[in-house]
Parts: structure tokens; sequence; C-alpha cells
């Protein structure tokens, strides 16, 4: 587990990305730096209940929010945070997960 | 044997116009092997009037001094043995001679023989510049008629004049294939009865465009080979959702050029749940890394939060989708093909298990195997007593905004007052409307406040979903009867014009690709 999410900002016009990309969307720049973000706002959340070809699946909770920096990010969330909670963001291997701030 | 045309006599000469229709009755051409050329490949008829096989490739020009022009280029071109077309350089067609109006617009679509006209070559574009004050820069193909024929009542410049639906087909559906059963067999089914419907010999294909999610390891050169078609165009098409949409409108141009001249538009899909649920977790590198290891639990996850999102927005209900779903299982009823077709009540609805908050299960897609295909061609190849099926517009968007907004939007927002503008027609004017439907959010988002007779084979929701590519197909295919008046007991009365859409490709929050036609019934 890591604090944070890795996103990519453009060296040229520091607009920030997740997932990252290959020429930035705003300027076409093609230089990235790979920069953190460690806060989001939850914006909208639902429950997984069921899952294709998976009998015994249990339920996980994922959001969309937006991050301090500005992206809108799909995160797994590991508590009970409903919409307008602050998280904190940790990655597992790439993928963004939150949690509420303790 | 065709008496000889003059060979003083300039191409076109004696095209007219009489009462804003065009009456096309002479071509000729200069030159001694130029002219045995020509007449191979044009021969005329006992009415005086032109007869050129269909797929003969061929140059439009505007107005006489073109023609002279590219009759004097083609004649130096094939003296000097220059050019790619060789055989069809000298044959060039006739157009009234309007300089402001597009030529596309000024041709029609009945009579006893066609000839399709290309986009000049490049070595063609060279040559004639230093003649020409412009480009022959439109691809279309003209028909000579053998009588008057009303230009369309419409307004608004038609898309494509020559090239139109003339046959649908579909295999059954499934929620289970059997053993034995396999993408490529409800392919092949779908084809077969496509090509029945449509009365086409599968020797007369000359074209086909493909989707499928799980066709691989193969391709669409080895469908074509399992089916036995050999062909001198072929698509296989990657959008998802809109592939449907958009191998269309590639079909539609292919054969409004000539490039091929009966297509065959397939898709279908037979991944089992299994297989979808591996679909779905793999579906691009986004997906792969970002989204299913958090058990996202696939699209359903992903309009899951959209669907959040807009009944926020607008806020809208629960039932407000439930609404729709109830309307769509009403069609359903009528469609002997849908996976559902009991009669829902909201009560059903609303008490359905939740999949992914607030989705339910009657928000969700099923997942079934089975095959769309649809067959495009001259509108004269459409089996007699049934009205061909021609598209007054078409536009696609793909990767709108980047993944940047809030997905309560589609691609059809780029375009959509450009698509009824070219179609030369209101929504209001809509008979019938097949929208693209994964999810109710989804067909809200892509409609916004319009009212048509919707999704009136049930619907993907409720007929299923063979994969997007074929569900779009499906839409298409329906929306197809419908206009030829052949969807029984859920015929809409009268249907003459119809809007059809696709949607899909969900890279990560939303989906990036979208395409939308107005279609109509050619009386
Ligand atoms: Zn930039």
């Amino acid at each position: 587990m890591n604090r944070g999410v890795a996103i990519w900002r453009c060296v040229k016009c520091r607009t920030g990305f997740f997932p990252q990309r290959l020429l930035c969307s705003r300027c076409h720049g093609d230089t990235f730096e790979e920069d953190r973000v460690y806060q989001a706002v939850v914006e909208e959340i639902s429950t997984i209940r069921h899952m294709l070809g998976q009998t015994d699946w249990q339920p996980r909770r994922i959001a969309s929010v937006r991050t301090s920096d500005g992206q809108r990010i799909t995160v797994g969330l590991t508590d009970e945070s409903e919409p307008g909670t602050v998280i904190e963001l940790f990655e597992e291997n790439a993928s963004p997960f939150g949690a509420a701030k303790k | 044997m065709p008496s000889r045309p003059s060979v003083d006599r300039p191409i076109g000469a004696s095209a007219v116009e009489r009462d804003g229709l065009l009456d096309v009755d002479v071509l000729a051409c200069r030159g001694g092997r130029d002219d045995l050329r020509f007449m191979q490949a044009v021969r005329r008829s006992q009415d005086d009037r032109v007869h050129i096989p269909i797929r003969e490739e061929l140059l439009v020009a505007v107005d006489q001094r073109q023609l002279l022009a590219a009759a004097e280029v083609f004649s130096r071109r094939a003296r000097a043995g220059v050019g790619e077309h060789e055989a069809q350089v000298f044959a060039l067609a006739l157009h009234r001679c309007d300089q402001r109006a597009p030529p596309a617009s000024q041709s029609y679509d009945r009579g006893t023989d066609h000839v399709s006209i290309v986009r000049a070559s490049r070595g063609w574009d060279r040559y004639h510049r230093p003649w020409l004050d412009r480009p022959l820069s439109r691809a279309m193909t003209v028909r000579l008629t053998s009588g008057p024929i009303p230009l369309n009542a419409l307004p608004g410049k038609i898309m494509y004049t020559n090239a139109a639906i003339i046959g649908v087909g579909q295999s059954a559906y499934t929620r289970r294939p059997q053993p034995g059963q396999s993408t490529h067999t409800f392919i092949r089914d779908a084809v077969v009865a496509a090509l029945v419907d449509a009365a086409i010999d599968p020797r007369e294909v000359d074209g086909m465009a493909v989707a499928s999610f799980s066709l691989a390891p193969d391709a669409a050169i080895d469908l074509a080979w399992k089916l036995g078609l050999s062909l001198r165009w072929l698509v296989q098409d990657t959008n998802g959702g809109s592939s449907a949409m958009n191998m269309l409108g590639h079909a539609l141009r292919a054969v409004e050029t000539g490039a091929a001249s009966v297509i065959l538009v397939t898709g279908g899909d037979a991944t089992g749940l299994g297989g979808y649920a591996k679909v779905a977790a793999n579906f691009n590198i986004a997906t792969q890394l970002h989204l299913a290891p958090l058990g996202h639990g696939g699209p359903n996850g992903v309009y899951a939060l959209v669907t959040s999102r807009q009944m926020k927005t607008y806020g809208l209900q629960k039932s407000d989708y439930g609404q729709l779903a109830i309307a769509q299982r009403a069609w359903a009823a009528h469609n002997p093909y849908a996976v559902y077709r009991a009669a829902m009540t909201m009560e059903d609805y609303l008490a359905a298990p939740l999949v992914a908050d607030p989705l339910s299960r009657y928000d969700c897609v099923p997942v079934v195997a089975g095959a769309q295909a649809i067959v495009v061609a001259h509108p004269d190849r459409c089996p007699d007593g049934r009205a061909p099926v021609r598209v007054r517009a078409h536009r696609a968007s793909f990767n709108y905004d980047n993944q940047e907004g809030d997905g309560l939007q589609t691609g059809i927002s780029t375009f959509a007052g450009e698509l009824w503008r070219a179609a030369g027609v209101d929504p209001a004017d809509i008979d019938v409307a097949s929208i693209y439907d994964d999810y109710p959010t989804m067909v809200f988002a892509q409609l916004g406040e319009r009212r048509f007779p919707l999704n009136t084979w049930g619907g993907m929701l409720s007929a299923g979903q063979p994969g997007g590519p074929a569900g779009g197909l499906n839409g298409i295919s329906e929306a197809v009867l419908q206009l030829q008046h052949r969807a029984g007991a859920r015929q809409v009365e009268a249907a003459r014009l119809a809007v059809t859409t696709g949607y899909g490709m969900t890279l990560y929050r939303y989906g990036a690709t979208a395409a939308a036609a107005v279609l109509e019934r050619l009386e």
C-alpha cells in the first residue's frame, strides 16, 4: 500500500491526469512528471453486489471522487464513506482506494 | 451491337433538366482505343439510354467544361498508358449543369441502371488541376433513369442517395450458448437470414464489415474465409456499442462510391457469462489496471455511478428509469427473439434485487449470445414490393471530451444539431427511434427530453445484448423493419423516418464513442 495516488502532470501546462496519457489533452505537451494526490471528496458511490461469473462475491463499495488536484477518478472505498466525505487516497498496486480521514 | 456515338459530340451534351428533373440519355467519348474500351464498359440500350454495368468506376463532372477537360485528360492518360484504373478512365457520367448545387443532392433513385462514380485518384487530381476550377471531389453515384423521377420532396441534402439498407437478419438469442454454438455460428445464422431477407445470393456479396468482442483470435478475414465470401471491401470495427452505426456509415460510403456493391454488416458475440466477465475486466488498459482490481463490476459499476450523478443532477427518481424499462418490456412482448417478454409492472421493477446501487436487475442489460446482420446495397437491389431504407444523415463522434466531463451527455451532443440540419428534418418528424440502451440512464443521456416510440423491439434491456456491436445492429434492424412496415404487432403506423444511435467503449468513467443516423423509408 502506498499513500496517495500517482497522477501524471504535464510539464508544460501543469495539468494533472489520471490515468496516464501520451499527450496532454490541453496543450498536447508530450512530457509528464509523476506527482501524487492524497485527498479527494466523494461525489457518487455504488455498492457492487453482484459480479458476473462469480458465485461467492462479497459486496464492495466504489466511488467517483474529485481529487484535491481536480481529477475525477474511480476508487475502491474501504469504509462506509458517503457522498461529501473527504477521503484519504492510497494505492494497492496501480489501483486507487480511499477511506475517510481519521 | 450498339450504335457508335458521334466522336464529335461532347460527353454529356444532351443532359437536360426538365421540370426540376434530370434526364440523362447519351454518353460519348473520344479516341480510338479509348472509344473501344469505353464501349466495352458502356453499351447503349434500345431506348437510346446508356447502360453501364454496376461496378464500373467513373468520374462525375459537374458541368460541361469539366466533362470536356476530363475527357481530354483521360484520353491523354490512356494514350500514355497512365492510370491505375485504365479500363475505366474514359467513362464519364453526366450531371446537371449547376455549379452551385453539390451534385449529390441532384441525384435520384429510381431507374434501371446505375453508374458508380468514384473519387478521383491522386493521379487524376494532379492531371486535372490545370484545367479545372474546382476539384472533382465529391464521391458519389448517379443513376441513369429511364423516366423522370421526382427529387425527394423533403428539404436538405441527402447524405447517401445510392446506398440503402435492403435486408436484415438475426440469429436466435440465448442466455447460455450450447456446445457447438459460438460467435462464429451465431454470425453465420444472422448472415444467412439477412441474405435470405435481402434476396441476395452470397456470391453477390463483395463487401463485409464485422464487429465482435469474441471473434478473436479470428479477424474479419477469417470470417470471410469461413463464410466463403470473396470480397473487395472488408472492415473490422472496434467501437463497441457504436460499431453498428459506424459500420453502417462505412458501408454506405463504400456503396455510394462504388468500392463495393453489396455489403454485409454483421456483429455478434457469444462470450457466455464467464467470458463476458473476462471481457469486462480486460476491456482496456485503464480498466485492467485501475478499475477491475477495485471490484468495479464492469460496466454495471461504471453506469451505477453515472446514474447516481444523473439522478442528482436532474432530480430523477428510480421510477423514472422504471418507466423506460417497463415501456420497452411491453414492446418486447411482440418480439419473438427477445429473451424477456413477460410484462413487467412498476412493482416488479422496484422489487428487483440491486446489482450495483442504484442499478437493479432490470436496469442492467442482460448479456446474451447472438448476432445480427444487415445488407447495404443500391436501393434498386431491394426485393420487390419492399421499400429500401436510406440514410438521410449520419454522424459519429469519438472521445469527445477526454473523459473529463460528467458522462451525462454523449458525443451525440457534439453533432445533434448538425445531424438534424443535414437530414433536413426535425426531431418532431421522427416516427420511431432506436436509442442504444445498455442502461436506461444512457438512453436519457442520448435522447434528452424527446418523445418517440422508443426501442420498439424491446431494446437490449428486454431483448438482450448480444455484445455491443450486435446490440447496435438490432436497433438499426428494428428501425428498418418499422420503416419497411414489416414490424408486425410492433408496427408504428405509417412510419417514415427513424433515428438510430450507438454508444459505447467505456474507457474509464463512461463511453467514448457515439453515432447517430436519420433513416428514411424510400417510397
Ligand atoms: Zn499540457
